[in-house]
């Protein structure tokens, strides 16, 4: 997690009070959990303006339905969800049906040397999956959530999300390793 | 999940390099404020409703019927379908509010009993009230302190029975998710008597005394982005700074990082180091006395970043603004207005914030300070006189102002950031104080 982790406990009292309209308890929220949201809007999107705005919609849709939210633990799983919802409604109406992805190269922008994957060849691969699988891609690899986390935020099973995010991988090494 | 191979691995690292450019930064409670005010939350008073055990074909038929009427009723007056938010809600839990018939802006009755001296300030969120360590040392009683209550809503102090007090340290803070009042205590020497952290529960009315806590604890703040109390502890010899969180359920404390900010402990005048947590900001912004400058920390990494902006009272005052500037008139005190969102300094009088964008304090009252000596500084004496002498200074958000506990003869002013007027909440008493029997 990018932000500062809570407890359960906390997390508990914090989005009752964010759910009833309490700004410093969604502020508390935004603070923990929006660096996370950004991760995933920005790989949904690939677009940083976009990924702005979808953020900013999705923190939107938690002010207005949080107090809906039946299992406040479900909090963090529920925000990506939200956040990869608007980021795919933004892409449609923004740019129809087709997901582009900005696979610009700038200067030195040859990645991480110790990954192994240039990052260009990580763009061009990702622009070939769905804006739900970039987001999936980054929940389990940048963010560490588990499969359980994963049904969560795209409503599937556990095990049906670790086969979606399996196929995912595979495509990719496909791609990337196979060229 | 299964081990993760060299492929995944080597993926997970490079996804980490490509979410660098994501757009992580935000100013959370500028976000929350804004969506508050934009979209503010239904406040009925209706009780939580849910779907009572009816079987699921009645559910049905109930809704196939009500969509044909609806349908059919659409298509009759020829308009539009139209979701519609459902007019009953879960019942929300209200911010407080003054009740009905309440005069937050008269003056309280000015013969009220009230504290004998000040003390370090804290708003409890929750009951809509200012709690005060009133510090009883002056009098020269065997208790050193009292547990005080303002009523923003009605200008009146209350004297809270609370059984063990903490001898008064320097700060409280609110811990909002809590609902505690916290406190360190200052027995004196932390070596012989090692300070401990307490809480207040005002529902209680209770001082509940915690584990060890870090001596020379001068600031006391909530800090809001990462849920926690946060203190910043700094002594001459000892210690040029350091801000440690509290854990107040499992009641231990942690080092976040180095925050050294030269000035008032090194003339043994704790309390007068100008630092507070600005939610807005998410950093803890401090003045440099002896550098006139303003310095930044992030609670979240412990970086320090030193901006451009001067602290105005530093060039013409030094630290000895207090003794020598304005002749004893006005302290120095430092808080964040919950309702501006800005750090805000009184000082000699001057009411100073600090415009994050602009990277400058601005002056919100008072002429400013520009030169101890000259002319000026009378006049800004003159302009102080109103301010007092500034013991605490605490965020009102109930009525979106500052209030200052004026020192001797305790009189209660407040400050409206966004009118830049100063109202009387309460007259300095003439009486002398007493111990309280």
């Amino acid at each position: 997690m990018n932000g500062q982790a809570m407890d359960g406990t906390r997390i508990a009292s914090t989005v009752a009070l964010a759910g009833a309209g309490d700004e410093a308890a969604f502020a508390q929220l935004v603070s923990t959990y929006h660096a996370d949201m950004a991760w995933v809007a920005f790989a949904a999107c690939g677009d940083r303006e976009l990924a702005e705005d979808a953020v900013q919609a999705a923190w939107l849709v938690a002010w207005r339905k949080l107090r809906s939210l039946r299992d406040p633990d479900r909090i963090r799983p529920w925000l990506l969800a939200v956040t990869t919802n608007e980021a795919r409604q933004l892409l449609r109406r923004r740019r129809g049906p087709v997901v582009q992805i900005d696979i610009e190269v700038s200067g030195g922008d040859q990645g991480d040397p110790s990954t192994g994957i240039e990052r260009v060849d990580l763009r061009r691969a990702l622009a070939h999956l769905s804006p739900e699988d970039r987001a999936l891609l980054v929940m389990h690899y940048a963010l560490d959530l588990g499969s359980d986390e994963l049904g969560t935020a795209i409503g599937t099973s556990p095990p049906a999300a670790r086969m979606r995010l399996s196929r995912i991988v595979d495509r990719l090494r496909k791609e990337l390793r196979d060229g | 999940m299964a081990e993760r191979d060299r492929f995944e691995v080597d993926l997970a690292a490079a996804l980490l390099v490509y979410l660098e450019g994501a757009p992580t930064q935000v100013r959370p409670l500028e976000l929350a404020r804004h969506f508050a005010a934009a979209h503010p939350h239904r406040r009925a008073g209706i009780g939580h409703w849910g779907l009572v055990a009816v079987p699921r074909l009645a559910w049905i038929l109930l809704l196939a019927a009500l969509l044909t009427a609806l349908l059919g009723g659409a298509l009759f007056v020829g308009s539009q379908l139209q979701w519609r938010v459902p007019a009953i809600v879960p019942p929300a839990v209200p911010a407080f509010v003054c009740p009905p018939g309440s005069s937050p802006d008269a003056p309280g009755p000015a013969n009220q009993a009230r504290p004998p001296d000040g003390g370090p300030m804290a708003f409890d969120r929750a009951a809509g009230k200012i709690v005060m360590l009133a510090s009883l040392e002056a009098l020269a009683v065997e208790s050193r302190a009292e547990t005080w209550t303002f009523d923003v809503c009605a200008n009146t102090w209350t004297l809270m029975r609370a059984g063990a007090v903490p001898d008064p340290g320097l700060a409280l803070a609110y811990d909002p998710v809590a609902r505690l009042i916290i406190s360190v205590d200052d027995p004196g020497d932390p070596i012989a008597r090692p300070p401990h952290a307490w809480t207040y529960s005002l529902a209680d009315n209770t001082w509940t005394r915690k584990g060890p806590a870090p001596a020379h604890v001068v600031r006391l703040w909530y800090d809001v982005a990462s849920a926690r109390v946060a203190a910043w502890a700094a002594h001459a010899d000892d210690d040029p700074g350091t801000i440690w969180a509290y854990d107040v359920a499992a009641d231990t404390w942690a080092v976040v990082g180095a925050l050294e900010v030269l000035g008032g402990f090194g003339w043994n005048t704790p309390g007068n180091d100008l630092l507070a947590y600005d939610a807005n900001l998410d950093r803890v912004v401090a003045t440099v006395t002896d550098g006139e400058r303003t310095r930044l920390f992030d609670m979240h990494t412990g970086s320090v970043v030193d901006v451009d902006a001067v602290a105005p009272w530093a060039g013409a005052c030094g630290w000895f603004v207090q003794m020598y500037c304005y002749d004893g008139v006005a302290g120095a005190a430092i808080a964040y207005d919950d309702h501006a969102q800005r750090t805000a300094v009184l000082i000699g009088g001057n009411m100073f914030v600090y415009d994050d964008a602009a990277d400058r304090w601005d002056t919100l009252y008072g002429p400013g300070i520009v030169d101890a000596s000259g002319p000026e500084a009378s006049a800004n004496a003159a302009a102080s006189a109103l301010a007092r002498e500034s013991w605490s200074l605490v965020s009102d958000p109930v009525n979106g102002r500052l209030v200052v506990l004026g020192g001797t003869g305790g009189a209660v002013l407040a400050f409206d950031a966004t009118t830049r007027e100063w109202a009387v909440l309460l007259e300095p008493s003439k009486v002398q104080p007493t111990p309280t029997p």
